[in-house]
């Protein structure tokens, strides 16, 4: 019996010197990550009211790696579908983006756009997004002072109200005041300034939209029927002080691609420095690579303050 | 609506030809301590028609009228037999004899008792309180949640850790009950250590899959722990001294044969410890630093017996986790701490109403309650003073009533239905400011406010034999009532046993169930600061089914071979949403920062178990695969769960060398959990970019838990050295944890190297370490019993 207990004993001590390596009692380990392979990174978000459609070309790589970013200027573009064929992009190395020009109304709702770039150092990438149809904006209601803040202050409320149409649909809301009003030396004095639109209304969180703050949804909880979205500014609303100032709201259906990756962006952001914060997925669409190649359709309702 | 017809018609059968049939009735009770044994076959050698007692040692036989030959048996005791003529309703209690003192050796002493192929649960698995005494457990500590962690399908949630993770379930997806309360907390010490004293336990039983109708209330799995409930003979103890902690069990009867209390104990002394050293430091500092470091549980129960058809029990479990520092100097004092723990209480009225019928009631109470404290304040010269004064605190609380009947109508069947009620008030994290300065003082609450809601439940089901086929056909409604919300579930239920030639069974079952509190918990960790909360208006209730088929056999004298299949699939499974977090926000509805979705899990599970012998233990092994998907969730793709384990394996081993030295092993592996890390980046178009040179670049794992861990291995190993006493039994116990010093990982950190360079300089690179938390830890215990 004694002989066993000290076999085991004896066992048991080289088995656990064994397994040490040079520091032998040390409980950290450096891992390998696996190999990343670099992929062409892309941003391009395309909107129906715009004129211009910019394209970052980029490229991945690993978070273990010395090499700088690249943008390439000899990236081959093509963004092809209703309106935009034979578009041409050129490269603006101010911002390493590619821009074209697109012609007013370009969006075609329903239709498909598809998105290759090919680089040559890297595989080609595409992407396709189907162009969300223009939403329905039936009102936009502007009540001084008839909102409460979620801490209780009294603000100004601005309701949206869209008819949703059957089918999976996102949006977001973002708004901007015109204003316009004579000074004392009787000079015009006119220019914008944007809304920030907030909500107590769970179904709609914060992104930046088109480098503008928005309120972002999806159509889950009201879909195919009217939905009012009520919302109220920290912002001063001129309303009955400058004669032709306008309040525009502009409301976006945005594919779902772009809706996800506006959404999964804040949070990461949100999340950014939090070590207690759940980890954030950016979302990305792009075949044989990464980013996002999103589109939008928009609407503006513009009411008088 | 047909289901329930044929449920009801199913159970009226047995009603039919009750003439010229009477019952045997009665207790099974320990001749030495007269508890209830649990579970025990009672059998009629004659007819072929048996039973076994229920959870406590009732029985009911209803045979023809002729003569009987009664078997009573039970695991670790000696058969007792009667043979008489049946002519009237008899009553029989029997004191069952243990067939050998040492208690370690009564377990695998007999080898009679209902074999697994006989039983027509699945999925169910009763762990002898003595085996999980005899496993190898981290710092001596007995532990019953670790011990089931060893057992097929159900995983721990990381190193140390006592949650557990029951077919591809989440903690919260598990009904822990004590004495039938629930209990919202199981773990001490950030979860190393479980809170159940083993000592005053009685029985444990989980059951994951093929739910009769009698369990709800949650998706995964209902883990049953039963107290003692004291000895009504004679005074005994037992207790242990161990490296971190000691504990002491006292039982005995108030007035024999009537009434009994048992009352057992167990803390800690890390701060005992402490305080020399602690003292010490304050001798040398004008600070003066003060220090509770500690856990502690106490179970009480106190038995009383009115007479055969009426019994009571009142049991209680205090526990709790207390860490605060204090340091105060001449002007200024800072404390600050967590504290958590669980009170709870029931009160259990048993009534044989006749001898075909039995019932039970109980009110319980559970609460749970996490404080986290932060205190300062500062006197100044002037003479002015400030203070500061933070309170983070969450908890549930339930209140709640069960009426439970087992009705016996006639061998074959084994009627069980009831109902209960809980009410449930929650209160979901909130922080109480407190800030004064001078005359002026600022008092405010931060976070959610109290929740309520209202739970019932009813059930009916039927345990029957037909021929060779046994059948658990049941039916499980439970509403909610939460607001002006009124969820409601039905839930059918039906295991099937089909015993084959040569002793094989094979065996299925369909379940399923509703749960309508959930816990919210950081997929990556857990923390007693996780917060129970009600299904809502928004927040749906959690539902599931799951099918399992499988086969059983006992091979030669007493080894148990099951083999089961399972696929489960869940609803409205709750997590945060990405980037949420539980610490910042609290100004914010819990319900904002969490998402519902879908849950899959599916595998198999091996359990080879050999109860008798010298050598005795089990292998289990699981093959699964286990997966989440949610809309706002890794955009929307299904991902891999984080213990998605596709194997785990745990091997225990306990030798008997003579009846003083045993030795005994477990080894474990497991596929190393799925975590997210962000392996790569890449620019985006940020907003700034106008503004700003160069690009944002966000990092990225591709997908969720992409990413996996090391595999975990593990060797724990004991030694136990047994004698008898003139006054009692010792037994020193000698363990090592992770005895090979495998770096089970706990968690990856990112972090930045400074690594030189050719040229000399240094630069700044980013590393990733697997941290392990618990390496070779050897220990020592001394138990006794008396």
């Amino acid at each position: 019996m004694r002989h066993i207990l000290f076999f085991a004993i004896g066992l048991l001590t080289a088995m656990s010197f064994s397994s040490c390596g040079e520091d032998a009692f040390t409980q950290i380990v450096d891992i390998e990550l696996p190999e990343h392979e670099p992929r062409l990174a892309v941003h391009a978000l395309a909107f129906s009211e715009s004129d211009a459609f910019g394209v970052l070309v980029s490229n991945s790589r690993s978070v273990l790696s010395k090499e700088e970013f690249s943008v390439f200027p000899d990236a081959e573009i093509q963004f092809s579908g209703p309106n935009v064929d034979g578009v041409t992009f050129s490269y603006a190395p101010d911002d390493g983006r590619h821009y074209n020009v697109l012609s007013q109304g370009w969006a075609a709702g329903d239709e498909v756009y598809t998105l290759d770039i090919q680089q040559t150092d890297y595989p080609s990438i595409r992407a396709q997004q189907r162009m969300p149809r223009a939403p329905i904006v039936l009102d936009v209601i502007v009540d001084e002072e008839g909102a409460l803040s979620e801490s209780g202050e009294r603000l100004d409320e601005i309701v949206i109200e869209i008819q949703d149409e059957p089918g999976e649909h996102y949006y977001a809301l973002q708004g901007e005041v015109d204003y316009r009003y004579v000074d004392e030396n009787n000079d015009t004095i006119s220019g914008y300034y944007s809304v920030w639109l907030e909500s107590n209304d769970p179904i709609l969180s914060y992104a930046e939209v088109d480098r503008r703050g928005a309120l972002i949804c999806s159509d889950g909880a009201f879909n195919g029927n009217t939905y009012r979205f009520a919302t109220y500014t920290w912002e001063d609303l001129p309303i009955g002080l400058m004669s032709g100032s306008k309040l525009r709201i502009r409301v976006t259906s945005l594919s779902r691609d772009a809706f996800l990756y506006y959404r999964s962006l804040d949070q990461y952001w949100e999340a950014d420095g939090n070590p207690f914060a759940e980890p954030v997925t950016v979302h990305s669409n792009i075949e044989n690579g990464y980013g996002i190649f999103g589109l939008g359709h928009t609407r503006v309702f513009s009411v008088d303050l | 609506m047909k289901q329930l017809q044929l449920l009801l018609g199913l159970m009226a059968l047995p009603l039919l030809g009750l003439a010229q049939k009477h019952t045997i009735s009665g207790y099974l009770r320990d001749a030495t301590s007269g508890e209830p044994l649990i579970s025990a076959n009672i059998y009629d050698r004659y007819s072929d028609q048996g039973t076994v007692t229920n959870v406590y040692g009732f029985y009911s036989l209803t045979l023809p009228a002729d003569s009987v030959h009664i078997n009573f048996s039970y695991i670790g005791y000696e058969s007792a037999e009667h043979t008489f003529l049946l002519q009237q309703d008899t009553t029989l209690n029997i004191d069952m004899d243990g067939a050998v003192q040492l208690e370690e050796v009564v377990v695998r002493a007999s080898r009679q008792g209902e074999r697994i192929e006989e039983r027509s649960q699945m999925s169910q698995m009763t762990v002898p309180v003595e085996q999980i005494k005899m496993a190898p457990v981290l710092l001596g500590e007995t532990d019953v949640l670790k011990t089931l962690q060893l057992l097929p399908g159900v995983q721990s949630g990381g190193e140390g850790q006592t949650g557990l993770y029951v077919r591809g379930g989440s903690p919260d997806q598990n009904l822990v009950m004590l004495d039938g309360v629930p209990i919202y907390n199981t773990s001490h010490l950030l979860g190393i250590f479980s809170v159940f004293n083993a000592d005053a336990v009685k029985n444990v039983t989980l059951t994951k899959g093929g739910f009769p109708a009698r369990y709800g209330g949650r998706l995964s799995s209902i883990l049953e722990i039963n107290m003692k409930e004291g000895n009504l003979q004679e005074w005994h103890g037992e207790g242990a001294v161990g490296m971190i902690s000691s504990r002491l069990t006292l039982e005995g009867p108030i007035k024999k044969d009537k009434t009994s209390i048992l009352v057992s104990g167990r803390r800690t002394y890390a701060d005992l410890l402490f305080r020399p050293i602690v003292a010490l430091a304050n001798q040398q500092s004008e600070e003066d630093v003060k220090i509770k470091l500690h856990f502690y549980d106490f179970n009480a129960k106190l038995q009383h017996k009115f007479n055969d058809k009426h019994r009571l029990y009142l049991s209680a479990y205090l526990g709790a986790d207390v860490f605060f520092s204090d340091v105060t100097d001449d002007e200024d004092s800072f404390g600050g701490g967590i504290d958590w723990g669980n009170s709870i209480s029931a009160l259990r009225w048993n009534w044989q109403i006749s001898n075909k019928l039995f019932a039970n009631t109980t009110l319980t109470y559970s609460r749970f309650q996490i404080d986290v404290i932060a205190e300062q304040s500062s006197r100044y010269e002037d003479g002015s003073e400030e203070s500061f004064s933070a309170n983070y605190f969450s908890g549930i609380e339930d209140w709640a009533g069960r009426i439970d009947f087992d009705y016996l109508p006639a061998p074959g069947h084994y009627i069980r239905f009831g109902g209960g009620v809980t009410n449930h008030t929650y209160r979901p994290g909130a922080l109480n400011l407190d800030v004064a300065f001078d005359q002026e003082r600022f008092d405010t609450l931060i976070g959610s406010q109290n929740e309520f809601s209202d739970e019932l439940f009813i059930y009916v089901e039927d345990d029957m034999q037909l021929g060779k086929l046994k059948a658990n056909v049941g039916l499980h409604g439970s509403g909610f009532k939460v607001g002006d919300q009124f969820y409601t579930s039905l839930q059918p239920r039906i295991g099937l046993n089909y015993l084959l030639p040569k002793d094989v069974a094979l065996k299925a079952s369909f379940a399923t169930m509703a749960q309508f509190i959930n816990l919210l918990t950081s997929e990556s960790f857990s923390l007693p600061t996780d917060l129970w909360v009600p299904s809502t208006e928004r927040i749906k209730p959690q539902e599931s089914w799951q099918v399992a088929a499988g086969a059983a056999k006992t091979f030669g004298d007493g080894i148990e071979v099951s083999l089961e299949g399972y696929y489960k699939k869940m609803y409205n499974v709750i997590s945060y949403k990405e980037g949420a977090s539980f610490l910042f926000g609290l100004e914010n509805d819990w319900q904002d920062k969490v998402t519902q979705g879908e849950g899959e899990s599916y595998g198999a599970e091996l359990f080879v178990q050999k109860k008798f012998g010298r050598t005795t233990g089990w292998l289990g092994y699981t093959l699964s695969w286990n997966y989440r998907q949610f809309d706002e969730i890794n955009g929307g793709r299904r991902y891999p769960f984080r213990y998605d384990r596709r194997h785990d394996l745990s091997l225990v081993v306990n030798h008997d060398f003579n009846e003083r030295i045993s030795l005994s092993g477990a080894w474990v592996y497991g596929t190393g959990n799925a975590v997210t890390i962000n392996t790569f980046e890449y620019p985006i178009n940020y907003f700034g970019s106008d503004f700003f040179s160069g690009f944002s670049t966000i990092q990225s794992g591709g997908e969720r838990n992409a990413f996996r861990m090391t595999d975990y291995h593990r060797l724990d190993l004991s030694l136990r050295m047994t004698k008898q006493m003139k006054r009692h039994v010792r037994t020193w116990v000698f363990g090592v944890y992770n005895a090979y010093f495998h770096r089970n990982p706990y968690f990856i950190l990112a972090d930045r190297d400074l690594v030189q360079q050719p040229d000399g300089s240094l630069e700044e690179q980013p590393v990733f370490r697997e941290v392990s938390i618990l390496p070779i830890i050897p220990s020592i215990s001394y138990q006794f019993k008396f």
